[in-house]
């Protein structure tokens, strides 16, 4: 009796983590799919992409050539090129603008760097001479001191 | 201490002088203790400050490293970015260029035209003229594109019989000469009566063609005039582009050219007098004054535009096409055939630089109507060939890829003015010295930048100026300095290129900000104005004696900064930096290298340019015409656009430059645009050309002149003043017509970019 307890026990837990193996399953399915219908319009639009490019090389190519069509794709053609080269000067423009400032902070952090480490031996001699001068200063109280208290 | 109640504090028995020496003492010690008191003070001061300092210092150095970390991961998204753009604008470029060479070409595949063609661009005359729309609401876009001068071609090869007859006694006359001293007087006698009954042009054809010493097939004609004066070097068609602010907005197609396109009326044709009493529009000549017409055979385009564009207009409009079914030796025998043709029945020559457009009281023009003297036309028909070595008809025949005895006879083939040219760039580089020289030794090494400057810089353009009629035509070779690739790694030019190509992107950038700054004038007008030195300077340097200062392109000037010295040569004044002789070269690298004479047309077509055509105004405004005449040399993509020559539309001959010139009193510029080439010649011969545009109105049937300013002001000699005035306020004395070429006009669209 106590076996057959044992087996249905075993039994019901075995149950029980197949059905978190598929709970578990069926998430991961579920986020695979919904990743996939993320990517789906970035897909058919290289899809479109790859199609569109394989139409314009067919006009280019075609022979003959098809005059009225060739004429738009160049056109079509013409218009990308304008807009991609009008984006490519913005965008060198601004990597120079980008690689100036990196120059001139590169350049002022190594001047930081030099001034620092300037500081660094300078404010110790500037303590050091601070505190001379504070023991000087006593002394010399003292000394004005002692000569009042003696006297003429 | 006590208190003074209680009795002096200083004994009374203290003698004085002790008291005086403690006092004294006390003093000295409180003087001690004060400056004691200052030396702390100060050490503290100081201390306190280095630490606000270091505190400072770290607290900046924080900023400064975040900036430096966030600039980084600019710099490195930037750069991915302008790579990934760059790989997009590579491939969209390559394929706009296929389509647009295919669209240049023939139909088929193998008609297309390469990138390594070397191109020979004729200038053409544009008209247009908005219209309304026939067939619905909108405006179209009339243009007209009308041949030039050097396209004209009203040779009669065939003789008659008279012809026939006097040529053989001509020579039989030669045959009989007795040897000695009078044989060439009498030779020159018999060449005057054959030049007094036929003219000197068709005199030296009779006798070309009849010469035993070359013996051909003599063909007969049964009239004087057999044939109408026709073109055969027009493109297979036309392509049409409407830019306004520098960006392409329309962009149209022509119909298929004819080969043969009638320019003259026709001697056979049976057509009747006008009720006008005007000679008969045969047939061929139809398409001159019947705008249907013209655009049946490809002369005229009719391109329909957004009511935007035929509100505001174009700035300009670039006409062009490319005549791709010719293979290169088809396109050499045309060329021949042309240029023989000019020789034979107008006046076919070289001209010299400077050369006076008009008769003036200092000097005559450099064109004569009036037959010379037979003495002298018999030495260039009948004497030795006038190539030489090195010489400038030698240079331009292997310019064009022709055979050199095209310009055997030719007035100025054997000039010289392009080996003097070099000469003197050697001489004058030694002497020449500014900022840009310095950069340039720094980019490219002193023997190449010699060897460069010596070869291909030319004030005045690398090739000289051709003259077809009065008509001079300035030849000037063109390249993409963006799109020039080299061949080979070891190509020193490569060195250049590259710094230029730095330089420009660079001053592109501030462009803008220098034609604001500049109130005198528009510096890309002003740069246009004089392609010659008019003044020389010299400066007094303490370890050189003397510098003179001729040269154009780096001669700074005493007392200005060296940036304008920069700025006025901003590009580099030879425009080819490659040989189009090169068949491997790829892509857009076919350019042209004149200077050593080793520029050939080895596989070239023959292309068509027009531009600089301003088409603006309201729906109804009137026909602009203007040309700009320049042939130009160069690779199918790289030949560079036209320069932007402004508003000005009116002005004798129609030519948009010269109306400029006219308008504003200065020199005629009409050829001074981006081609630069011919200078002050160029621009002078092109003035007289009024019986050329009287005999246009009356194929057209309608007048071309319009009102300007009177000839003797257009073509007084010598820098206006307020251009020279100009030019020493912005040390311009000698503008290169390179400088068209330079970043100022880097934005100017190009004809082989083609934004279709």
């Amino acid at each position: 009796m106590t076996e057959a307890q044992q087996a249905v026990a075993q039994a019901q837990a075995q149950v029980q983590a197949a059905d978190r193996q598929i709970a578990a399953a069926t998430a991961a399915v579920q986020t695979t799919q919904a990743a996939i219908a993320a990517l789906e319009p970035r897909r058919q639009e290289l899809q479109a992409g790859l199609t569109e490019i394989e139409r314009l090389n067919a006009e280019i190519t075609r022979d003959p050539l098809e005059r009225a069509t060739l004429q738009q794709v160049a056109a079509q053609l013409s218009a990308r090129t304008a807009a991609l080269e009008e984006s490519h000067l913005v965008a060198r423009f601004a990597l120079e603008d980008a690689e100036t400032l990196l120059a001139s902070s590169i350049t002022r952090r190594n001047e930081l760097t030099t001034l620092l480490a300037g500081l660094a031996t300078q404010i110790p001699e500037a303590e050091a001479q601070e505190a001379a001068a504070q023991q000087a200063l006593a002394a010399a109280e003292a000394e004005v001191t002692a000569l009042l208290e003696e006297g003429p | 201490m006590r208190p003074i109640t209680e009795g002096s504090d200083i004994p009374e028995r203290v003698p004085p002088a002790v008291l005086r020496a403690w006092a004294t003492k006390l003093r000295q010690l409180q003087a001690a203790h004060d400056r004691v008191v200052a030396r702390a003070q100060a050490a503290q001061r100081r201390a306190a400050l280095l630490i606000r300092q270091r505190a400072q210092y770290h607290a900046e150095l924080g900023q400064v490293n975040a900036q430096i970390t966030a600039t980084q991961e600019a710099v490195t998204r930037k750069k991915a970015e302008v790579a990934a753009l760059s790989a997009q604008v590579d491939e969209h470029r390559a394929a706009r260029d296929a389509a647009t060479a295919r669209l240049l070409g023939t139909d088929r595949l193998s008609g297309t035209v390469a990138t390594s063609h070397p191109l020979l661009l004729f200038p053409v005359r544009v008209e247009t003229r908005f219209a309304a729309r026939r067939i619905g609401p909108g405006t179209d876009l009339l243009l007209r594109v009308y041949p030039d001068d050097i396209h004209l071609d009203s040779h009669e090869p065939a003789l008659t019989e008279e012809e026939e007859l006097r040529g053989k006694e001509f020579w039989a006359h030669v045959a009989a000469a007795p040897a000695g001293a009078d044989r060439q007087e009498h030779i020159r006698q018999g060449w005057q009566r054959l030049t007094e009954q036929f003219g000197t042009t068709r005199a030296a054809w009779l006798a070309h063609v009849l010469d035993p010493a070359q013996p051909g097939t003599v063909t007969r004609r049964d009239d004087s005039w057999t044939r109408a004066p026709h073109t055969q070097v027009l493109p297979d068609r036309w392509v049409a582009i409407g830019y306004r602010s520098d960006a392409a907005r329309v962009t149209a197609w022509g119909r298929p050219i004819p080969e043969t396109v009638a320019v003259g009326p026709d001697p056979r044709s049976t057509s009747q007098l006008g009720n006008n009493g005007m000679p008969p529009v045969d047939e061929g000549i139809r398409w001159i004054t019947d705008f249907d017409q013209a655009e049946s055979i490809g002369m005229g385009l009719r391109i329909p535009v957004a009511e935007e564009n035929a509100q505001a207009g174009f700035d300009r409009i670039v006409v062009l096409g490319l005549k791709a079914s010719w293979d290169a030796p088809t396109t050499a025998g045309r060329l021949v055939e042309l240029f023989d043709a000019h020789h034979y029945t107008g006046s076919l020559a070289l001209v010299e630089q400077l050369a006076p457009t008009n008769n003036t009281a200092d000097a005559p023009a450099g064109f004569r109507s009036t037959s010379r003297n037979a003495a002298d036309s018999m030495s260039v028909e009948l004497g030795a060939s006038l190539i030489r070595p090195g010489s400038d008809g030698e240079l331009l025949a292997q310019a064009l890829g022709l055979p050199a005895s095209v310009f055997a006879h030719v007035r100025g083939a054997d000039g010289s003015e392009q080996r003097r040219s070099s000469l003197m760039q050697a001489a004058l580089l030694a002497l020449c010295d500014s900022p840009l020289m310095r950069q340039l030794l720094g980019a490219t090494g002193t023997d190449v930048l010699r060897d460069h400057f010596t070869k291909y810089v030319r004030a005045r353009g690398p090739l000289p100026v051709l003259r077809v009629d009065s008509q001079p035509y300035g030849l000037l070779p063109v390249a993409a300095l963006d799109r020039w690739i080299s061949t080979t790694d070891q190509d020193p030019d490569r060195a250049l290129a590259t710094w230029w190509r730095a330089q420009r992107l660079t001053r592109r950038r501030h462009v803008p900000q220098a034609i604001q700054t500049t109130v005198e004038s528009n510096p890309v007008v002003l740069l246009a104005q004089e392609a010659n030195a008019f003044r020389y300077t010299v400066r007094e340097f303490p370890e050189v004696s003397t510098q003179t200062t001729a040269c154009a392109a780096t001669a700074p000037h005493p007392g200005l900064p060296d940036a304008a010295a920069d700025s006025r040569a901003l590009v580099p004044a030879r425009t080819g930096l490659g040989r189009i002789d090169d068949p491997a070269r790829t892509g857009s690298a076919a350019t042209a290298r004149g200077g050593d004479g080793s520029a050939h047309l080895s596989n070239r077509r023959m292309g068509h340019f027009a531009g600089d055509t301003t088409a603006s105004g309201d729906a109804a405004g009137g026909t602009h015409r203007h040309q700009a005449r320049r042939l130009r040399l160069g690779g199918t993509g790289p030949a560079r656009g036209p320069a932007a020559t402004g508003p000005g539309t009116t002005g004798r001959c129609h030519r948009a430059g010269l109306a400029l010139g006219t308008e504003q009193g200065l020199r005629p510029r009409s050829l001074t645009g981006t081609c630069g080439g011919g200078g002050r010649a160029e621009k002078r011969l092109l003035v007289a050309r009024g019986e050329s545009c009287n005999r246009r109105r009356a194929l057209c049937g309608r007048p071309v002149v319009r009102a300007g300013p009177s000839r003797q002001m257009v073509a007084r000699r010598g820098a206006p003043r307020s251009v020279l005035e100009h030019a020493a306020r912005l040390s311009i004395r000698t503008p290169s017509p390179r400088a068209r070429l330079g970043p100022l006009h880097s934005a100017i669209p190009r004809p082989h970019e083609l934004h279709l």
